[in-house]
């Protein structure tokens, strides 16, 4: 009989215990992959960005334009490699509750800028060379059943086509996937050309620019540039670089890292304690027959050891429970539109996995290291004489 | 009946006297479920005090009109052209003969949180001197209303403590131009308090608008007149506009966050009651064993086995209830009152608002807190009402 | 007849099962208890005492046969009204005293009153006059971890008289008492059985309590193997006793009541 032997003996004797701490575990486990992934979706686009990636909006907010004739003046700045462009469409399809993310690119250059979309090339040109061509991402594609060849009718709840009303009539020419399972796909391009022609407001202006550079280590020489460039002109720009600029804007929903960490916390408070009672509980009632291992040879260690592998086996494999039913919910939340269009790309990633292990260490360690102790340190005699 | 309820009592009171020999226990189940009350409160809160905020701020006097499919003031836009047949429109208060109507721009600026320095979005509304008069439950709280034709604006009482450099009297940049803070006025609440205002003229010309405005505020005539404003609009091509009531409008822009926190919050609490039920049901597991022997003896003596599984039951939910007050008290010290801001409804723009530990937020959190205690109480409490009697002989063995 | 049958125990078996097998504990068990009597049951452990006990008692059901209280079958009914029944007609006594830690003496002997429609002060009344014959009056306050072991089991006593029933049972009343408390404990159940004319049916294996007894039954794996009155230590009693029959068939015994004096 070894000690495994024993902790599985311990663990059938009290079911229901085991059950419920068991129980708990998994729960604590469920929200911390569960939130924790949610949170690093949320940030995602942030991360995602790459580093050298800048983009230049105008200085009063990003919601205002700036003067078409920039693309090409940045363009020509020292140091920047590609440069593109994109205008907010305020898009919707048939439900104008219900908006899309949107833009209106430059065909030419948006994807070489954006290499993260994966489209082949036949598919990129036949895009490239139909004007009224869109460029669809597949789960927006998935979602309404949009196939290559398609024409439907998108909407803007910004601008209105000069022809009157809010329909954009394009012809569904692309449909790209993520590079990773973390790129949205969920989002649908037009070409520029086509949308400042037939809008009735605007004029000639876009929306914002995007630009690699040469080499990551002049970004900051080169914002600062393009600022100065534009000081006391009619649009004067703010250049950030995309990740900073996406971080911005998630941290004006208000601290949801602040609350993700306060609520996963407060789970884990109170885990701990239900937990921790529970083993110390179950080591009480276990006196005299910890008693009676002492009795029989058992060593101080062996004992500390016995009870401690108890609450590592109960944390371990209930917290991998948890994990594997968030990773189930995860992938069926992921699945759904609504919470696409917040958090694109939910799933349980690596990171989130690896600190939760780290965890389950930590939190079987710590609710069993004191029961462990005190069936350590108890007294033969007097345990062997409670009853 | 009365006899039961003296059981019932006379043996929950003994439990109770117990709970010095499982103080450590008892804690924990009423500090668990104080935890998982106290964040069900803090999202409630939060639900609550953002509701409370967007929909105070609509009136049923007053009626919004936006460009069709634009879903809010930010995306709209009139031309002049447009806004002058508007005025015409049948069902809009008069006020000795002129429309009781107001133009609006709604610009989004650059603002920082006084807390963080985050960079965050404020709206500025360009608004004239007949559109501040709309409002009835408009005050100025300090300095003066805005000159039309100077850069000087007014700044909403939340926006000035949630947001740096609007101080009164100082000067702040917004769009190429230095603005004047000249007066700060109260919304009673409304999210017109996390709002800029300036004169709409010269915002116009300010920020590039040549003449177009975004949106149309009016006095309805009375609440039904509505519906002779959309005819009006329907019946005429040129016109491609939607017409909401005010209250209306401001609804649907509070619904998105609302559910947002309302649905975050109470998942996250029901799954945090169940893995706490756990640790309930664990402590009164172990209760009633440890008092197996007297419960033997009650039922010896003629106690009922459901005054026991009452007893019991009334126990568990005590604690809960116990424990879910602690929590909300705790969450209320921790939140209530506190400002906090958001990117709100469709404007992407910040609404300030309160965390507001209202009644029916306590009431659903002590709902919780009992429910807790009644399913973490039950198969205990029927444990407890099904021990063998003759548990009472054999105490020694 | 004369003499009240208040106890009829007809065929009775209990079995149980453990395992897969089936443990009989006893069977066709037949025996009459009166009305005051005070009946000793003795025998070594595991023959089946304690389950006669709580079988009288009705906090157990019998697998055949019957237990008559005055003529009435009782086991048949819900769990509600044997309870009532008890609270109504039976007290108990305990090995181990089995009062409640955390109430105090009066506390503990009041709590059979809470199941009767009294008053405060009707069951105030009750309580003192139940620990005034026990003699710990001056012992109300204390708990049970402030007293002694016989004082414990003379609360216990009050709480199973307090209630007036007209049957006391105990299990083992002396087993955790030394000899000279035990005496006490068992001089008031003789003033009970004598003075208050309780019928007292006790499981013992001490040789001093079974003296106290009017009559011994010696139960040993599930059957009446010995019968006996008993001649009351230094005490004249004279009055109805119990003598016995036995029943030859030697698998189960019967105990006939009839009238005889003894002295």
């Amino acid at each position: 009989m070894n000690s495994f032997f024993l902790l599985l003996h311990n663990i059938a004797r009290n079911k229901v215990r085991w059950f419920l701490n068991s129980f708990a575990l998994i729960v604590a486990f469920f929200l911390f992959g569960f939130l924790g992934s949610f949170y690093s979706a949320f940030e995602s686009g942030s991360e995602l960005a790459a580093n050298d990636r800048l983009i230049v909006m105008n200085k009063i907010n990003f919601t205002q334009p700036l003067p078409y004739s920039y693309i090409n003046k940045v363009d020509t700045m020292d140091g920047v490699k590609q440069l593109t462009h994109a205008s907010w469409f305020g898009a919707y399809y048939l439900d104008p509750t219900d908006p899309l993310i949107g833009y209106a690119v430059d065909a030419d250059t948006y994807l070489s800028v954006y290499d993260n979309y994966v489209l082949d090339d036949e598919l990129l040109t036949n895009w490239q060379q139909t004007p009224v061509g869109m460029l669809v991402g597949r789960a927006m594609a998935e979602r309404y059943g949009w196939l290559i060849g398609d024409k439907v009718a998108v909407s803007s709840n910004l601008f209105s086509h000069k022809s009157g009303g809010q329909d954009w009539e394009v012809l569904i020419s692309g449909i790209y996937d993520g590079k990773d399972a973390q790129t949205d796909t969920d989002q649908l391009f037009l070409h520029y050309d086509y949308f400042a022609q037939t809008r009735t407001s605007g004029g000639n202006t876009i929306g914002w620019m995007v630009l690699n550079t040469e080499n990551a280590k002049d970004n900051d020489a080169i914002m600062v540039a393009i600022d100065d460039r534009f000081e006391n002109s009619a649009a004067e720009t703010r250049t950030t670089t995309e990740r900073q600029f996406n971080k911005a804007f998630v941290e004006q929903l208000g601290s949801i890292g602040l609350i993700i960490t306060a609520v996963l916390s407060a789970v884990f408070f109170a885990i701990l304690l239900v937990v921790g009672n529970s083993i110390s509980m179950t080591v009480r009632e276990r006196t005299r027959e910890i008693g009676v291992l002492k009795a029989l040879g058992f060593s101080r260690p062996q004992i500390f050891k016995l009870v401690l592998s108890e609450a590592m086996f109960l944390t371990l494999s209930s917290g991998t429970i948890g994990l594997a039913l968030s990773y189930f919910a995860l992938d069926a939340m992921g699945k759904i539109p609504q919470i696409q269009s917040i958090v694109p790309a939910l799933l349980l990633t690596p990171s989130t996995v690896l600190q939760a292990v780290v965890y389950m260490l930590l939190l079987g360690g710590i609710t069993g290291a004191l029961p462990a102790y005190r069936a350590m340190s108890l007294n033969t005699v007097d345990a062997l004489r409670r009853s | 009946m009365s006899m039961f309820i003296r059981q019932i009592g006379a043996i929950t009171l003994m439990n109770l006297k117990t709970i010095p020999s499982r103080f450590w226990e008892t804690l924990v189940i009423l500090i668990s479920i104080a935890v998982v009350i106290a964040v069900l409160q803090v999202f409630l809160a939060m639900n609550s005090g953002f509701s409370a905020t967007v929909e105070s701020s609509g009136s049923e006097d007053l009626a919004i009109i936006l460009r069709n499919g634009s879903q809010s003031e930010l995306n709209s836009s009139f031309t002049p052209e447009v806004v002058n047949i508007l005025r015409n429109a049948p069902g809009i208060a008069r006020m000795e003969g002129l429309p009781e109507i107001s133009a609006e721009l709604y610009v989004i600026v650059n603002g920082t949180k006084r807390a963080g320095g985050d960079k965050v979005n404020l709206p500025l509304r360009g608004i004239d001197l007949e559109g501040v008069a709309l409002r009835d439950n408009l005050a100025l709280l300090e300095g003066r209303m805005f000159t039309p034709g100077k850069n000087e604006i007014v700044v909403g009482q939340a926006a000035v403590k949630q947001f740096s450099g609007l101080d009164l009297n100082s000067e702040i940049k917004l769009g190429r131009n230095l603005w004047k803070v000249v007066g700060i006025f109260g919304g009673k609440g409304s999210v017109f308090d996390s709002e800029l205002w300036a004169d709409a003229k010269t915002v116009q010309s300010q920020f590039n608008r040549a003449g177009s405005v975004q949106l149309l505020r009016v006095r309805l005539e009375n609440p039904g007149a509505i519906s002779s404003i959309q005819t009006f609009i329907a019946e005429d091509d040129r016109l491609n506009a939607e017409v909401f009531t005010e209250a209306e409008y401001f609804k649907q822009q509070a619904s998105g966050t609302a559910d947002f926190l309302f649905y975050l919050g109470w998942p996250l609490a029901i799954i945090m009651a169940l893995g706490t039920l756990a640790g309930s049901l664990n402590a009164m597991y172990s209760a009633v064993s440890q008092r197996a022997g007297d419960i033997a003896t009650l039922r010896a003596i003629g106690f009922n086995g459901w005054a026991i599984f009452g007893a019991t039951m009334l126990e568990s939910v005590l604690y809960a209830i116990v424990g879910g007050l602690a929590g909300i008290v705790i969450a209320y010290y921790m939140v209530d009152g506190i400002v906090a801001s958001t990117l709100g409804g469709r404007n992407f723009t910040q609404i300030v608002f309160d965390f507001t530990l209202s009644p029916t937020v306590i009431l659903n959190g002590v709902g919780l807190a009992i429910a807790i205690g009644v399913l973490g109480g039950l198969l205990p409490a029927l444990r407890a009402a099904r021990l063998p009697i003759t548990k009472a002989f054999n105490l020694n063995l | 007849m004369g003499v009240d049958k208040l106890f009829e125990i007809k065929s009775l078996s209990k079995s149980f099962i453990k395992g897969k097998t089936e443990v009989s504990i006893f069977s066709n068990l037949n025996m009459d208890i009166n009305q005051g009597d005070f009946l000793a049951i003795m025998g070594p452990s595991g023959s089946g005492k304690t389950t006669l006990l709580n079988l009288i008692g009705g906090i157990d059901k019998p697998t055949q046969g019957t237990v008559l209280y005055r003529g009435r079958q009782y086991h048949d009914t819900t769990e509600a009204e044997l309870s009532a029944w008890r609270a109504q007609h039976v007290g108990f006594v305990f090995q181990s005293f089995n009062l409640m830690p955390m109430l105090s003496a009066a506390g503990n002997v009041e709590l059979p009153l809470l199941l009767r429609q009294l008053t405060r002060s009707q069951r105030r009344e009750k309580v003192m006059a139940a620990l005034e014959l026990v003699g710990l009056v001056d012992r109300k306050g204390h708990k049970p971890n402030e007293m002694s072991g016989g004082q414990n089991q003379r609360v216990a006593v009050a709480r199973a008289i307090v209630g007036d029933p007209d049957i006391l049972l105990c299990d083992e009343p002396t087993g955790n008492l030394d000899r000279e408390t035990a005496t006490q404990v068992l001089d008031i159940l003789r003033l009970l059985n004598q003075e208050f004319k309780k019928t007292i049916i006790m499981v013992t294996h001490d040789p001093l309590a079974a003296q106290y007894a009017k009559h011994r039954v010696e139960l040993d794996k599930g059957m009446i193997v010995n019968k006996e009155v008993v001649v009351a230590k230094d005490a004249v009693v004279t009055q109805e006793a119990t003598a016995i029959k036995e029943d030859t068939a030697g698998m189960s015994g019967e105990l006939v009541a009839e009238k005889g004096v003894v002295t």
